[in-house]
């Protein structure tokens, strides 16, 4: 048993450096060194979660039941922000706004992509790289610039959605303004940003589906359509209850989109047409100082989310196990 | 969206070729992916043209379509309108700061719970991934409370450091560790007198590297695209990261797209070439699994 | 609505004035170090030069710029003084400050730096606006947005409306001759004349009045005050001839050079923005006074947030930057009216004129609007009352909420908002 000289186990940042090249012969590890080597190199996860993580979260739900004035006094409310969030239309606005936007922008999104993946799942496919990588070009976008640049497209004077509209002989659209209209327009922001990386998903998915199945439906005389009925959507069928959970995960949490097209103000639009949860929260925590008020909103949201993460495990675990 | 399991596991399925279909293809599938990819990379395109024209071109009707020649005129106005190139580092600081050490922590926990055995792994792997289903963007106010407690408002590791952290990162290596990395080789390492730390990084580290790279690239656009947070916790226009500078550009004083569009375009420019060179092995990471938004 | 005090892009000429004798006596200048004051104005242009002006002046200080917009300023500022890491010098925006005015322990009570002494400088009721219940000091006035209305007179000639100033103010002398006014011109050229009914009428007229949401001991009279209401009414009845387009929208500044709307309600600092936004209508802009020939449209304070490190320099700072000469140079070259009335009657106010729009003697209008505001007391939740008033005004203007139900709608709304 060699003594060893490097410094002790404890930490792993201290280990981040690379260590170069070594003496050929080297020193053995001590038993308790590698012992206590795994929870070493688990550590900094645990530790990061629970102070930015952990705690933070179940701090939301201790400041849920205050009124606390971030620049003034907290006084101990129980849980009369919850009686008075249940009570509150603009709440019920925000969530039916949400539900919206995410229908509208995971429906068409979800199709499309399946669409396009059975395009793209050809091995006879020319320029097949170009068009995958074309998919991921929004995926890179931040939020911010899409939603800048949607605005200007869908914009209701000089906007090029509304010049085309014009030309053909159409009523122009106010896409802030109408609330079914501005839903729209914050669903294809969404949309466009998730469309090709679910396609990459269910190419990914169709690309496992043995070779023989596609080319019996072929054999069959099968089509395109057909053999999207047939072949595509039951083989996929798990990868696309997948992504409709994790979209609806995300699409709980829009807030980016709503936030800049209604900014300086955070209502989303002057009758909370388009304002989501998140931009609910963000408004009464951040604009309206009311942070317990605020915690409230992230308290029921975060029981969404939780919920539905749930029905995502339950679902997937069934839907694996049957087959 | 958010960070999650996919019931997949990671496919490096040498029986790839033979999968998937093959047929004649129509001349509409062209038509159709073309206008697929149109779509794609419209919005981009149109960023460029009202970035690159004076703002009376892109508001009479009907609209300029081509990009004009007042490209550097807008880009000169954005750089001395907020610290842009300043902005830009930032961001890179920040999301090279994340993109590695999530790299670096997933591999070493993924390796950990892969191939290491210790008392009460199970219960912390089931932990971590538990984790994963907590929805932590939505704990910002009392995040920001942790941070102001501890000095961090208005820094940049306030945005690094809860960014290293992903559970979706230790789930995804330590599923490629478990593929790649040899338990036999392991313990000749062993025998040979490595330690564990020595079998991780001269052995496992470098099998599952392309794996990491991928988690890295994703992790960095990922942050370089990342606002929420930013916008509460950053507060001098020295430390903005590049997104929290095209949104000062939009709200100045008034909206002028122009300018907010030079700025967004800017903005994405550096991950636009970034992607000219590893786009493809982006795509293999999305389709292999790297499930991360 | 949107009101913004353009208080950077104003003070960028002043560069040209330097009035900085003993401002910051054996403030530092005896020591290696260099004071850094962070100060966050609103706008963002050319504020470069006036402060470089300042630190050339005063070696020991070096001054950090930020500049958003009022409604960012402010929730930035919260979530600031929540955090503990503060700028030196904050501007609020007037309709914020009386929620942070509520928590006054957050702000330097400028007492303790000697602003009793130049309080009488500035015109009482903007003084008030930035003290606290119990006197604290908390804000320096910055400027007042004494309120006019500019109008093309190309469109108006073209409508066959009269183009003379005098003959346009004594035209639309109350607001019911302001109405005829909208309808004749919508009748003459199918275009909507003003921008939206809640910047041309709603503010304007709202604040012609001694009281608006708030009585006295923050008793809340916005349901029963007459001024609300009335005002309310009329910008339900102007939407015909609004062309809704929003203030400070790609839009509105594309509108004031396309001629998508005749009339915009001016606070003076506009008189450089539509200059600015819309160079190639020189000349054909003038200025006229308000319906109800009184108007406010704010103005800001700045303030000291307590836990800054400097607050004696930015006190200096502050104080030198709203100084009567240096609010002369601002509105010479920028329009923000200056807060201090010694300047209203002298020949550099009166004599005042802007070429842009046609030679209008802009001093005396806007001292005349300025001196004629009755004081109005804001309470904690006013800016909440007045945005959820004003959403239900866009509502209806916007065609999403029938006339019919404008004003229950608003009342709900209002009562929804001061729960939340």
């Amino acid at each position: 048993m060699a003594i060893d000289t490097s410094p002790p186990r404890s930490t792993t940042v201290d280990r981040a450096t690379p260590t170069g090249p070594r003496p050929a012969k080297r020193l053995r590890a001590t038993p308790w060194a590698d012992r206590l080597a795994p929870y070493a190199y688990v550590a900094p996860f645990f530790v990061i979660f629970a102070v930015f993580g952990l705690f933070p979260t179940l701090f939301t739900f201790y400041v849920a039941l205050f009124d606390w004035n971030p620049i003034g006094d907290r006084t101990f409310v129980g849980l009369q922000n919850f009686e008075v969030l249940f009570g509150d239309t603009r709440f019920w606005n925000a969530l039916g706004n949400t539900f919206s936007i995410w229908i509208l922008s995971t429906v068409p999104q979800l199709l499309l992509a399946l669409i396009l993946a059975q395009l793209l799942n050809n091995a006879r496919l020319r320029f097949a790289n170009l068009f995958r990588m074309s998919m991921l070009v929004p995926y890179i976008t931040s939020v911010v610039a899409t939603t800048i640049v949607f605005a200007s497209i869908f914009g209701r004077e000089y906007g090029l959605i509304n010049a085309a509209l014009q030309f053909v002989g159409l009523e122009r659209i106010d896409f802030t303004s109408d609330t079914f209209a501005s839903h729209i327009l914050v669903s294809a922001m969404v949309l466009w940003r998730w469309f090709g990386y679910n396609t990459l998903i269910y190419l990914a998915a169709l690309q496992a589906v043995p070779r023989e199945l596609h080319e019996a439906a072929s054999v069959d005389g099968a089509g395109g359509v057909k053999r999207f009925l047939f072949v595509t959507i039951p083989s996929l069928r798990p990868v696309i209850i997948f992504t409709v959970i994790v979209s609806t995960i995300g699409g709980l949490q829009v807030f980016t989109e709503p936030l800049l097209l209604s900014a300086p103000q955070l209502t989303g639009g002057s009758g909370r047409q388009f304002q989501t949860l998140t931009l609910f929260m963000y408004e009464q925590g951040f604009g309206n100082f009311q942070f317990g008020y605020g915690s409230a909103i992230g308290v029921v949201l975060f029981v969404l989310i939780v919920v539905f993460s749930v029905i995502n495990f339950l679902l997937s675990r069934r839907i694996s196990s049957d087959r | 969206m958010t960070t999650t399991t996919r019931p997949i596991a990671p496919s490096a399925n040498p029986q790839r070729r033979q999968r998937g279909f093959s047929g004649r293809v129509r001349w509409w599938t062209y038509l159709l992916l073309a206008f697929a990819v149109f779509l794609c990379v419209f919005p981009l395109y149109w960023m460029f043209v009202v970035a690159s024209n004076n703002s009376a071109a892109v508001s009479q009707l009907p609209p300029a379509v081509i990009p004009g020649g007042n490209f550097f005129v807008l880009a000169e106005q954005v750089v001395t309108l907020v610290p842009f190139v300043q902005s830009l580092l930032n961001s890179f600081i920040v999301a090279t700061g994340i993109a590695i050490g999530q790299m670096f922590l997933s591999t070493l926990a993924g390796f950990a719970f892969a191939k290491l055995e210790f008392r009460g792994k199970n219960a912390l792997f089931i932990f971590v991934i538990g984790t994963m289903m907590v929805p932590t963007q939505l704990s910002v106010i009392p995040l920001y409370l942790v941070m102001s407690n501890i000095g961090w408002i208005d820094t940049l590791q306030a945005l690094i450091v809860p960014g290293i952290a992903s559970a979706f990162g230790i789930f995804w290596m330590r599923q490629h560790i478990s593929g790649v990395v040899n338990t036999e080789l392991m313990q000749a390492a062993r025998i040979d007198g490595c330690s564990t730390w020595q079998i991780y990084w001269r052995i496992a580290f470098p099998l599952v590297k392309s794996a990491g790279f991928v988690l890295a690239l994703l992790a960095f656009v990922t942050s370089w695209n990342d606002f929420l947070w930013p916008l509460i916790v950053l507060q001098s226009p020295e430390n903005y990261t590049v997104q929290l500078a095209i949104k000062a550009l939009q709200s100045q004083y008034f909206v002028d797209f122009g300018l907010a569009m030079s700025g967004s375009f800017l903005a994405t420019l550096p991950l636009l070439i970034l992607f000219i060179f590893v786009g493809r092995k982006m795509v293999d990471g999305v389709m292999d699994g790297a499930f991360k938004g | 609505m949107i009101r913004k005090t353009k208080l950077t892009a104003a003070l960028a000429a002043t560069a040209a004035l330097t009035l900085l004798a003993g401002c910051s006596s054996g403030g530092g200048d005896d020591t290696a170090d260099t004071v850094t004051l962070d100060v966050w104005l609103f706008g963002g242009m050319g504020l470069d030069e006036v402060v470089a002006q300042y630190e050339e002046d005063n070696p020991g200080i070096d001054i950090n710029v930020k500049g958003a917009n009022s409604d960012e300023q402010a929730q930035a500022l919260t979530t600031a003084l929540a955090g503990g890491s503060v700028p030196d010098v904050a501007a609020i925006e007037g309709s914020y400050l009386a929620k942070f005015k509520a928590q006054p322990q957050n702000f330097v009570d400028m007492r303790t730096l000697g602003a009793d002494e130049i309080a009488d400088t500035y015109l009482d009721w903007r003084w008030d606006q930035g003290v606290a219940a119990d006197g604290e000091v908390i804000g320096i006035p910055t400027d007042v947005g004494g309120l006019a209305m500019a109008y093309r007179t190309d469109l108006f000639a073209a409508a066959g409306l009269p183009t003379n100033r005098d003959e346009v103010g004594a035209l639309w002398s109350t607001w019911d001759d302001f109405m005829a006014v909208g309808e004749q011109y919508k009748a003459a050229t199918g275009k909507g004349m003003i921008d939206t009914v809640v910047a041309a009428v709603y503010n304007a007229s709202v604040r012609q009045g001694s009281e608006q949401y708030y009585g006295d001991d923050d008793e809340l009279i916005y349901e029963t005050n007459d001024q609300v209401r009335t005002s309310f009414d009329r910008a339900i009845e102007a939407i015909p001839f609004s062309s809704q387009i929003k203030p400070f929208s790609e839009e509105w500044n594309a509108g004031m050079n396309n001629g998508d709307f005749a009339v915009l309600s001016a606070p003076s600092y506009m008189m450089t923005y539509i200059k600015q936004q819309a160079p190639d209508t020189a000349g054909k802009w003038d200025i006229a006074t308000v319906p109800g020939n009184s108007g406010s449209a704010g103005g800001s304070q700045l303030t000291i947030p307590a836990k800054s490190d400097n607050p004696e320099e930015a006190y200096d700072f502050i104080t030198w930057l709203l100084a009567p000469e240096q609010q002369l140079t601002v509105f010479q070259t920028n329009g923000n009216f200056p807060t201090t009335p010694e300047l209203y009657d002298t020949p550099d106010i009166q004599d005042f004129t802007n070429d842009f729009f046609g030679g209008a003697p802009v001093g005396q209008i806007y001292s005349a609007s300025v001196q004629s505001v009755e004081p109005i007391y804001e309470g904690p939740e006013h800016r909440v009352i007045e945005t959820a008033l004003v959403n239900v005004m866009d509502e209806v203007e916007a065609g999403q909420v029938d006339k019919a139900d404008a004003w229950d709608t608003a009342l709900t709304t209002v009562e929804t908002a001061l729960k939340g």
